[in-house]
C-alpha cells in the first residue's frame, strides 16, 4: 500500500499548491468601477473688460454609448479677451467629483490642446508645470466674427511631455460649436 | 492471461513499397508467446505506413491481403508485450510468425525510434510532434506547420491558432484531454497553455471531433503531454532556448519516474520559465513589448492494463507587455499613429513590463480513471477543474497595481466515455459530458457576470469496412443554458439564454496503394452566442474600438464539407484540401457609422450582427526531405468568403 500513500501525498501537495479560486459570486455582480470616468468638460469664461462670467459644458452623463452627449455652444463677443478656466467632472455619481485637481497634481504629465476652425480665436495657455505649459488656465482673444468650432483635448503624456500635442494618449477630446458675434 | 487488445499506438518509420502494380500479395502467420508457447489472440498486426492491418484470431492466426510487392515493415503489438517491428521482403505470399515476449515489464529495454511517424487514420488527421526545432515557439506558432492552420498574431507575444479562417470560440483546444476554458472572446487572448507541456499537437478533422463539443466549427486541436514513462528509474530533461530578438530565452526542466517496487505507479514534474525584453524592429525597439511566463505541472498515475487512475495539475502564468504606441486613445490618435514614420513612443532596450500590460493565470486540476470492460471495451471518466484569471492594466490609471478590469472564470467539467473495439481500426465510442461555469468581473464594464451549464451526449462509430475503406460517423446532442447577471443600482437583473441542438458528422477514408489517402467529410456544428456577443457594450481598450452586443442573437450553425487528398512517401509529403462551409447566422463584428462620440473623442464602433456566410478555400502543402536533416516546406492557403 506504499503507492497509495505516495499518491495520496502527491495529491495533497498538488491540492495545496493549487486551487486558486474566484472569491466573487457570479450572481452578485459588483458595482461597475469605471476608473477616472470623466463625464463633463466645463469651460468657465470671464470677460476681462466687462467682468461678465458664463460657462459652456460638454456633458455625457451616462458615459460612452447610450444617450448622446449634451453640448453647449460657446458664444463670444468679437474683439474681447477672456480668461478661461477648465473644469473636468464626473457627474455620473451623486455628488459629482471634480477631477481637475487630480490633473493639476499630475500637471507634468498633462497638456491641454486647443484647435479652432477659421482662426476665430487665438488661445494662449497661461499656466505652467514649471517647465511646460499646461492649459487648465488660458487666455482667449476673439479676433473676427463668424461660426466655427473649437476642439479641446487633454493629452496624457507621462515621461514624454515636450510642450507639443504630439506624444501621449488622448484622455479627453471634445468639440464645441463656436460663434463669435 | 490478458486477452485485451493493446491500445499502444504503433509508431515507427515506414519504408514504402517500391512502385509495382502487383498489389494482391498476402502475409499470414501466427502470434505465439515466446516464453510459454501459448497462442496470442487479439494481437494488433499492422503494415506501417499503410492502412492495412488486422487482429489475430482465437488461435493466434492472422492474414493481411492487398499488399504490394516490396519491402515492408510489419508491426505486432499485444497487451503486456513490447511491440515487434519486422522488416519483410514481399515478392510472393509469405508466412511470417511473431514471438512476442509477454512480460514487457521485466524488460528495461529502451527502444529508439529513428523518427516517429504516427499511423494516420480518419480520426487524427495530422499530428506534429513538439520537436526540438519547435521549442521556444508559442503554441500557436508551432501549430502553423500543420497544413490548413494559420496563426492570428496580435503583438509580439500573442498568437492563436486559426483554421480555415476561424478561431477563438469556434476552435476547440483540448489541453491534456480537457476543453480549455479561458477568456477566448478576444482576438488578443492566446491559449493559456505552456508549450513545453505539449509533446504532440493534433488537429482533428473528422467525426471524432463531436466527442469534444458541439461547437467544433473549425475543428479541434489536441495538445497532448508526453505519455508517462515506461521504463523504471528516474529520468529527466533540461532545455535552454535563447532568442536574440528580445534578448531572452526559456528554460525548462522535467523529471519523471517509475519504480520497480511499485510497478503501476508513475510520476512526472515539469516547469518552464520564459523571459523576454523589448522586441526590436530594424531601426528601433518596440516599447514595452517584454514578456514573462512561468509554468509548472505535475502528474501521477497508477495503472495497469485493466484499470488506472491519473491525477494532473498544471499552472500557467504570464505577464504580457502591450506595445505602448499601439495603445491609442481615439480615432485622432489612430490616424496619427498610422501616419507616423516611427512609433510615437520609443524606448531603448529593457526587460521592464509596464502598463499597459496583461496578466493571465490558468490552472487545471484533472483526475481521471479507466476500467477495462471485458476484452474489447474500456470505460473512462474525467473530472477537471479550471480557473482562469485575466487582468488588464491600463496605460493610464491612478493605482497601477489595480487592474482596470479583471475577469475570473471557473469551470468544473466531467466526462464519461465508453470505447468498444470491434475489429482492427473499428471502434464505437459512446459518452456524455457536462460542465458548469461561472464568470465574474471587476473594474470597467465589458462583459457581465454569467453562469453557464452544458450537457451533451455523443456516439461515434469508426468502422473499417475493408483494408481500403473506413467509414466514420458521429452525432451529439447538447443543451446549453446561460444566466447573465447585471447590476442596476441595488437590483440585480437576471437574463436567461438556453439552447439545444444536435450535431453530426459523417466521413469516408480511402487508402490507395500504400501511400495515397483520400478523405471526405460532411459535418454540422453549432455554438450559442457568447456572452460578449450578447452583452458587451463599451470600449474594448486593447483594440480601441467601441463594441456593441446584441441580446437577440441566436445560435450559429455551420454546415461544412471538406475533402482531402494526401500522399506520403519516404521523403515527400503532399496534401491538398478543399473546404466549403455554409454558416447560418454567422456571428461577426461589423463596423457601424457614425463612430461613437465619447468624451475621449470618437471611436470606431462595431456591432455584433448575424449573416449567412459561405466560407470556402483550398489548403495545400508539399514537404520534401532534401537531406535527412533538412526539410523544405511549402504551404499555401487560399480562402474566400
Amino acid at each position: 500500500m506504499n503507492y497509495l500513500k505516495n499518491t495520496a501525498l502527491i495529491s495533497l501537495i498538488l491540492i495545496s499548491i493549487g486551487c486558486k479560486r474566484d472569491k466573487d459570486d457570479p450572481t452578485d455582480p459588483i458595482d461597475i468601477n469605471e476608473e477616472e470616468l470623466i463625464t463633463s468638460v466645463v469651460l468657465h469664461f470671464n470677460d476681462t473688460e466687462s467682468g461678465v462670467q458664463f460657462s459652456s459644458g460638454w456633458r455625457d452623463l451616462d458615459g460612452p454609448g447610450g444617450n448622446s452627449p449634451v453640448i453647449d455652444s460657446i458664444i463670444l463677443e468679437t474683439n474681447s479677451i477672456y480668461d478661461v478656466t477648465l473644469q473636468f467632472l464626473d457627474e455620473s455619481k451623486n455628488p459629482s467629483t471634480d477631477i481637475t485637481e487630480e490633473i493639476k497634481n499630475e500637471d507634468q504629465e498633462h497638456l491641454l490642446c486647443f484647435e479652432t476652425s477659421n482662426s476665430l480665436v487665438a488661445i494662449e495657455r497661461t499656466d505652467s508645470d514649471g517647465q511646460f505649459e499646461v492649459g487648465l488656465l488660458s487666455k482667449w482673444i476673439s479676433e473676427k466674427t463668424g461660426d466655427g468650432s473649437i476642439s479641446v483635448s487633454l493629452k496624457h503624456q507621462p515621461n514624454v511631455k515636450d510642450g507639443t500635442c504630439n506624444p501621449g494618449e488622448t484622455d479627453v477630446e471634445v468639440e464645441f460649436p463656436l460663434i463669435v458675434e | 492471461m490478458l486477452r485485451l487488445i493493446a491500445c499502444i499506438p504503433l509508431i515507427a518509420f515506414a519504408i514504402t513499397a517500391s512502385a509495382q502494380n502487383d498489389c494482391n500479395l498476402t502475409v499470414s502467420g501466427q502470434v505465439v508467446d515466446e516464453h510459454d508457447g501459448s497462442v496470442l489472440s487479439y494481437a494488433d498486426i499492422v503494415i506501417l505506413g499503410t492502412n492495412l492491418g488486422t487482429i489475430s484470431n482465437e488461435l493466434g492466426y492472422y492474414s493481411i491481403g492487398g499488399l504490394c510487392a516490396g519491402k515492408l515493415i510489419i508491426a505486432c503489438s499485444h497487451v503486456g508485450c513490447e511491440p515487434i517491428y519486422d522488416t519483410i521482403e514481399v515478392s510472393q505470399n509469405i508466412v511470417h510468425n511473431f514471438y512476442p515476449e509477454h512480460h514487457a515489464e521485466l524488460l528495461n529495454a529502451v527502444r529508439i525510434d529513428e523518427k516517429k511517424t504516427p499511423i494516420r487514420s480518419a480520426v487524427e488527421m495530422e499530428t506534429i510532434e513538439y520537436q526540438e526545432r519547435q521549442k521556444g515557439k508559442s503554441l500557436g506558432e508551432s501549430l502553423s506547420s500543420i497544413s490548413g492552420v494559420n496563426t492570428l498574431n496580435t503583438g509580439a507575444s500573442i498568437s492563436k491558432p486559426m483554421i480555415h479562417g476561424l478561431h477563438s470560440n469556434r476552435l476547440l483546444v483540448l489541453n491534456n484531454g480537457v476543453r480549455q476554458e479561458g477568456q477566448q472572446w478576444g482576438n488578443e487572448h492566446a491559449p493559456e497553455i505552456d508549450p513545453f507541456i505539449a509533446d504532440e499537437l493534433t488537429v482533428i478533422k473528422g467525426a471524432s471531433s463531436v466527442r469534444y463539443g458541439s461547437d467544433a466549427i473549425a475543428q479541434v486541436v489536441l495538445v497532448s503531454p508526453k505519455a508517462m514513462t515506461d521504463s523504471f528509474g528516474i529520468g529527466g530533461a533540461f532545455d535552454l532556448v535563447g532568442q536574440t530578438n528580445g534578448r531572452g530565452g526559456i528554460s525548462a526542466l522535467m523529471f519523471e519516474g517509475s519504480h520497480k517496487q511499485i510497478e503501476a505507479f508513475r510520476w512526472r514534474v515539469q516547469g518552464s520559465i520564459k523571459k523576454l525584453g523589448n522586441q526590436q524592429a530594424p531601426d528601433y525597439f518596440l516599447k514595452n513589448t517584454g514578456l514573462e511566463e512561468w509554468n509548472f505541472s505535475a502528474a501521477t498515475s497508477f495503472s495497469d492494463q485493466k484499470k488506472g487512475v491519473e491525477l494532473y495539475y498544471s499552472q500557467f502564468n504570464t505577464n504580457l507587455g502591450i506595445f505602448s504606441a499601439s495603445h491609442i486613445g481615439n480615432l485622432t490618435d489612430l490616424q496619427r499613429a498610422f501616419q507616423a514614420n516611427e512609433p510615437l513612443e520609443s524606448s531603448g532596450f529593457n526587460y521592464e513590463i509596464k502598463t499597459p500590460y496583461q496578466h493571465v493565470t490558468h490552472e487545471l486540476i484533472k483526475a481521471s480513471g479507466f476500467l477495462a470492460t471485458g476484452e474489447k471495451g474500456k470505460f473512462q471518466v474525467t473530472y477537471a477543474h479550471q480557473y482562469n484569471l485575466r487582468e488588464e492594466f491600463d496605460k493610464h490609471s491612478v493605482d497601477q497595481s489595480v487592474p482596470a478590469l479583471s475577469f475570473e472564470i471557473t469551470t468544473h467539467s466531467a466526462d464519461a466515455l465508453w470505447e468498444y473495439r470491434h475489429g482492427i481500426g473499428s471502434k464505437l465510442k459512446i459518452g456524455a459530458s457536462t460542465m458548469a461555469q461561472g464568470n465574474t468581473f471587476s473594474g470597467r464594464f465589458f462583459i457581465p457576470n454569467f453562469k453557464k451549464w452544458s450537457t451533451g451526449f455523443f456516439a461515434i462509430e469508426q468502422w473499417k469496412m475493408s483494408n481500403r475503406w473506413t467509414l466514420e460517423a458521429g452525432a451529439r446532442w447538447e443543451y446549453v443554458n446561460q444566466l447573465v447577471f447585471i447590476r442596476k443600482g441595488a437590483e440585480v437583473n437576471q437574463f436567461q439564454h438556453a439552447y439545444h441542438q444536435p450535431t453530426g458528422s459523417i466521413g469516408i477514408l480511402k487508402s490507395f496503394r500504400s501511400d495515397w489517402q483520400w478523405r471526405t467529410n460532411l459535418a454540422t456544428a453549432w455554438r450559442p452566442p457568447n456572452v460578449n456577443e450578447l452583452y458587451s457594450n463599451g470600449l474594448h481598450h486593447g483594440a480601441a474600438t467601441f463594441e456593441i452586443g446584441d441580446t437577440s442573437l441566436v445560435r450559429e450553425v455551420s454546415y461544412s464539407w471538406n475533402s482531402e487528398l494526401s500522399f506520403k512517401r519516404k521523403r515527400v509529403e503532399a496534401q491538398v484540401e478543399i473546404y466549403v462551409n455554409y454558416m447560418d447566422h454567422f456571428i461577426n463584428l461589423q463596423p457601424v457609422f457614425p463612430a461613437t462620440l465619447t468624451i475621449r473623442g470618437a471611436f470606431p464602433s462595431y456591432q455584433f450582427v448575424q449573416v449567412n456566410a459561405l466560407l470556402y478555400g483550398v489548403d495545400s502543402k508539399i514537404a520534401f526531405d532534401i537531406l535527412p536533416r533538412l526539410k523544405s516546406h511549402f504551404q499555401n492557403f487560399n480562402s474566400t468568403s
